[in-house]
């Protein structure tokens, strides 16, 4: 058991004076307004999630699911990056004249 | 001689299927977009199984602390989606998704850091087979996904010179047979008497033989026998 569905609407309700029975908000809350926050308040959240990471969940409420969310498009997930000297001769080629371009 | 520790490792490409044919893959950060998909069409189907150890999740919550500062928090936490890459209708199919924490103590090197899993999730098969306005057929479904999820963490860990360095959390509602997974990919179960590291799991969830791990060889061992899909 990770961080219980629970600790995370604690964290809504007090931050965000969020009702705690409302899923859809607290949802939105945590997707659309927490990575607003400074990120000193992010860092104070995220240590308080972890406080309760690995406890049973009681304060659950029931989930609600977004309706007719949309597949991805691939132009919107780009590959995430891995280090230079990871990639092939091939791909450095392509990464240094696309440097070369954008300088 | 294997390089992979100084030159950093490629995410997985592609994944085999059971027609034979590999189906291309791609490891891209995760994003809104990407769970509110997952959260409306994946989960749904997850909680219905009470068998599954996800039940319940909700990455809507998770996800904020994959896309904002990662890289300043002290505890540098990432996520990633593993998602189908299907070229010709420009979509991008989520099939795994992993949230992790980027530093953290080492299990068996406190003094070193790695990455710790925090949530890891894959689709069910029916997910995929039943996408509206792109379903897969199952000839076509990507299979190993448990691994590719698994080793985009190790991949990470790698990438950012931890050396593989990966640990994570076997839920008891998986029992045995995912205790046994874990370390059939490699890891090493923490034995029950040995201490965590300082961290809050210390306290909440102390160690009870479940905390498994990767020494840096078996990350390397892990993460070649993936190399094919790279």
């Amino acid at each position: 058991m990770p961080t219980p569905i629970g600790a995370f609407v604690d964290i809504a309700a007090r931050y965000g004076q969020i009702d705690p029975a409302d899923i859809e908000a607290v949802q939105h809350w945590f997707s659309d307004v927490l990575p607003t926050l400074p990120p000193d308040t992010i860092e104070e959240i995220l240590e308080e999630l972890l406080q309760h990471d690995g406890a049973s969940d009681d304060l659950a409420p029931a989930p609600a699911y977004p309706k007719d969310a949309p597949l991805p498009s691939l132009s919107s997930s780009p590959p995430a990056p891995f280090p230079w000297f990871a990639s092939s001769w091939k791909e450095m080629l392509v990464r240094l004249a696309g440097r070369t371009k954008g300088s | 001689m294997d390089l992979r520790r100084w030159k950093g490792v490629r995410f997985v490409r592609r994944a085999p299927t059971r027609s034979g044919e590999p189906v291309n893959l791609r490891v891209a950060h995760m994003t809104v977009p990407h769970v509110r998909w997952w959260h409306s069409h994946v989960q749904p189907i997850i909680d219905r199984d009470p068998d599954r150890v996800d039940q319940d999740w909700n990455w809507l919550l998770y996800v904020p602390f994959a896309t904002v500062a990662g890289g300043v928090m002290a505890r540098q936490p990432a996520g990633y989606t593993v998602g189908i890459s299907a070229e010709e209708a420009g979509h991008f199919i989520p099939c795994a998704l992993v949230q992790l924490l980027g530093r953290y103590p080492a299990l068996n090197a406190p003094k070193q850091k790695g990455a710790f899993v925090w949530f890891m999730s894959t689709a069910p098969d029916e997910a995929l087979l039943t996408i509206e306005g792109h379903p897969l057929s199952e000839d076509r479904l990507p299979k190993r996904l448990g691994s590719i999820a698994l080793d985009t963490a190790v991949t990470h860990s790698f990438n950012k010179r931890h050396l593989g360095r990966t640990a994570l959390y076997a839920d008891e509602d998986g029992g045995e047979v995912l205790l046994d997974w874990y370390e059939s990919r490699g890891m090493t179960a923490l034995p029950a008497d040995q201490r965590l590291p300082r961290s809050p799991r210390r306290l909440i969830k102390p160690s009870d033989g479940r905390y498994c791990y990767y020494t840096v060889e078996a990350a390397m061992e892990a993460s070649r026998s993936l190399d094919p899909l790279r």
